[in-house]
């Protein structure tokens, strides 16, 4: 019903992406704050968007948070994401907040496109509990973090002077933006995702490998570590009250369902990278472990519910 | 003697390390991630990977992480104490008042800073509690694993299926079953379903615990278990009854019961009830019938008629169900709790910012 201030969050989210690219190419300080300001609008207008959902779906009689189904639920991810992103806007290095934005509107298009249901549904049985609430905000927010944590990661590689580094960085930043045009080519006219897929990024991380050779090298490690351990302790929050849920609902704490051992694994995984920020490697060490760790959230969080079976799959309905 | 002691060293500082922890979570990640796909792949399944977690040496991997968390938490206490123990300076306090010692506390106390003193030292500390925070978490991990050992040994899982009217005992578990004390008395079993709509909203167990002679009602939905002698019931799932199934055709005139996956022959004609099912909340019947002239089949609504050859009308329908519910003993339950709650309120110390100050108080 209010799908269309979902599509005004989009866009000034997008809109945020190019005035910050543009900010990088003037270089001008005013363009980074016009930039970082569009991003925030776009979180409260998404905001806006999931209140009002919020406030429908409690209209309709049935008193749950919006975020029961695949729909629902990609939406959150974007809006904990665009929420993190702006607690720490004034801090955060433009690029970095340049490649959430894109995360988000990423998202939200392959959303628009994706063909899951809008409609508001009662919740079935399994998903009737307390521990719904909790469960669900803690992931969502760690997997947010995580998030900041990869683009931080990437940033680091995409501008490292290694060459190897230069690579991966621009895959990984190729691959985001590539998904984002084949979501509108695709959605425009029709074709096969996985051949305009490849062609952009083949493209787009060469293009992006090009121009990563301008850059200055960027070794903060503060970008990666500080949504680290927000991610990790919100993960680790995430897993006890979804396995105190499992509890009273499947009849244990723990059941090696295919989405609990991959967010086991995935806590493992920040774990492993938080002992070594606290070592204190370098940079471009926490970052490789910082891309990896994201790919074991999104096998977590998309792999699972719409690969393999289990527990869990009423999330792809 | 010597290289004997260097030989332990050796190994005690192996056990604790950082890399064994990193090599032992890496192995455990990945058999997990491998135990995720194993049931699709058959070369992995064939090796009994599907099945990993519950194995002799995924324990011995869990055992060996456990041993190292506690040694290398053991380890880093010497480096806590002496972080409380100052022994050195790293700031000087000059002053020019006679009471230049109490001053300085008295203005470190109006802080709300943590203060030590030992000889001329004086150390003041900004939650020193953020300190405590590893100890905590790696505590936690290690209650919770004793929980989970505590309750895989004295505790059990199963699933029990008890038909509607009938009362049962048995559950059966991973690999076994066993036979509880009492039985658990399926009296009804029922789907309720939104308004107007094909989405469940309950699944509901009612019946009672035969236990000796006693008799306690009880109820169960979805999330909401019931507890008897220290045992868990979850409503996890159900499905038809197929002998008690069934539903009553009209066939050239005359009823006819026809039960759920048992085929009935009438003159000609073959009659099979493949399902039943709901459909805006009135059942509904999934009809495959043969006769020499051909075959049809389909879902038919309760007291619709249906171009199936000779039946007229379906009378009425008699769905009865098997409950299944989860059936769990847990004596390690609580314990786990007691890890979690140590594990996320230590880990919310992470937020805090620790400062540490020793000063050396100079008079001039």
């Amino acid at each position: 019903m209010y799908s269309n201030i979902l599509s005004i969050s989009n866009f000034v989210y997008i809109a945020s992406a190019f005035v910050l690219i543009l900010s990088f190419i003037v270089g001008k300080k005013s363009l980074d704050v016009a930039g970082k300001s569009l991003f925030v609008l776009a979180f409260f207008v998404e905001f806006l968007y999931f209140t009002l959902r919020f406030i429908e779906t409690y209209q309709k009689g049935y008193d749950y948070l919006p975020v029961t189904n695949a729909f629902e639920s990609f939406v959150f991810f974007t809006l904990c994401l665009g929420f993190l992103q702006t607690l720490m806007i004034k801090k955060t290095s433009g690029f970095i907040v340049l490649f959430s934005s894109i995360v988000i509107s990423t998202t939200l298009l392959a959303l628009s496109i994706a063909g899951f249901s809008q409609h508001i549904e009662p919740l079935i049985p399994a998903l009737k509990s307390n521990w719904l609430v909790a469960h669900v905000i803690t992931s969502f927010l760690a997997y947010a973090a995580f998030a900041i944590n990869f683009v931080a990661s990437s940033f680091v590689l995409y501008s490292s002077q290694k060459r190897i580094d230069k690579i991966v960085g621009s895959i990984m930043f190729g691959g985001l933006l590539s998904l984002m045009f084949t979501a509108v080519i695709v959605s425009i006219t029709h074709s096969s995702p996985l051949v305009v897929g490849s062609v952009f990024l083949v493209l787009i991380s060469t293009m992006l490998f090009v121009l990563s050779f301008i850059l200055k090298p960027y070794t903060s490690k503060e970008w990666i570590e500080k949504p680290l351990v927000f991610g990790f302790v919100l993960l680790t929050i995430g897993i006890i009250t979804g396995s105190i849920w499992a509890k009273y609902a499947w009849g244990g704490y723990w059941s090696w369902d295919p989405k609990e051992t991959w967010s086991f694994i995935t806590w493992i995984i920040y774990l492993i990278n938080l002992h070594f920020a606290r070592e204190k490697k370098s940079a471009r060490f926490l970052a490789y472990l910082g891309v990896i760790g994201f790919l074991s959230v999104l096998i977590t969080y998309l792999g699972v519910n719409f690969v393999l079976p289990g527990l869990h799959s009423y999330g792809s309905n | 003697m010597d290289q004997i002691n260097i030989f332990i060293d050796k190994i005690y500082n192996f056990l604790k390390s950082l890399t064994l922890t990193v090599v032992l979570l890496s192995l455990i990640a990945f058999f997990s991630a491998i135990g995720t796909i194993a049931g699709n792949v058959k070369f992995l399944k064939d090796l009994g990977l599907d099945n990993v977690y519950y194995s002799k040496w995924f324990l011995l991997l869990i055992v060996l992480f456990v041993i190292n968390l506690v040694l290398c938490t053991l380890s880093m206490i010497p480096t806590t104490k002496a972080l409380f123990s100052p022994k050195a300076p790293n700031k000087i306090f000059k002053s020019k008042r006679k009471d230049a010692k109490t001053h300085l506390i008295n203005l470190l106390k109006s802080k709300k800073l943590y203060i030590q003193q030992k000889d001329d030292l004086i150390a003041a500390y900004r939650y020193p509690v953020r300190k405590f925070a590893v100890y905590g978490i790696h505590l936690g991990i290690l209650i919770v694993a004793f929980g989970a050992l505590v309750g895989s040994i004295w505790g059990f899982r199963g699933i029990m299926e008890i038909p509607q009217n009938e009362a049962s005992n048995i559950v059966v578990t991973r690999n076994n079953y066993l036979s509880l004390p009492f039985s658990v008395y399926n009296k009804n079993f029922t789907v309720s379903f939104y308004q107007d709509k094909d989405i469940p909203s309950e699944y509901k167990t009612t019946g009672y615990i035969i236990d000796s002679t006693q008799k306690i009602p009880f109820s169960t939905t979805v999330n909401h278990p019931f507890i008897h002698k220290g045992i868990w019931f979850y409503q996890a799932s159900y499905q038809l009854n197929p002998h008690d199934s069934f539903i009553i055709l009209n066939v050239n005139n005359s009823r006819v019961q026809l039960y759920l996956h048992k085929p009935v022959s009438i003159d000609n004609a073959q009659f099979y009830l493949a399902n039943l099912s709901y459909y805006n909340s009135k059942p509904i019947a999934l009809l495959y019938v043969e006769l020499p002239q051909g075959s049809a089949s389909g879902w038919i609504k309760l007291g619709d008629s249906a171009n199936l050859g000779p039946i007229n009308i379906i009378d009425q329908a008699k769905e009865s169900y098997i409950t299944i519910l989860s059936v769990a003993k847990d004596p390690g339950s609580n314990i786990v709790i007691v890890g979690f709650i140590i594990m996320i309120a230590s880990s919310m110390l992470i937020f805090l910012r620790f400062r540490r100050r020793v000063y050396k108080v100079e008079q001039i």
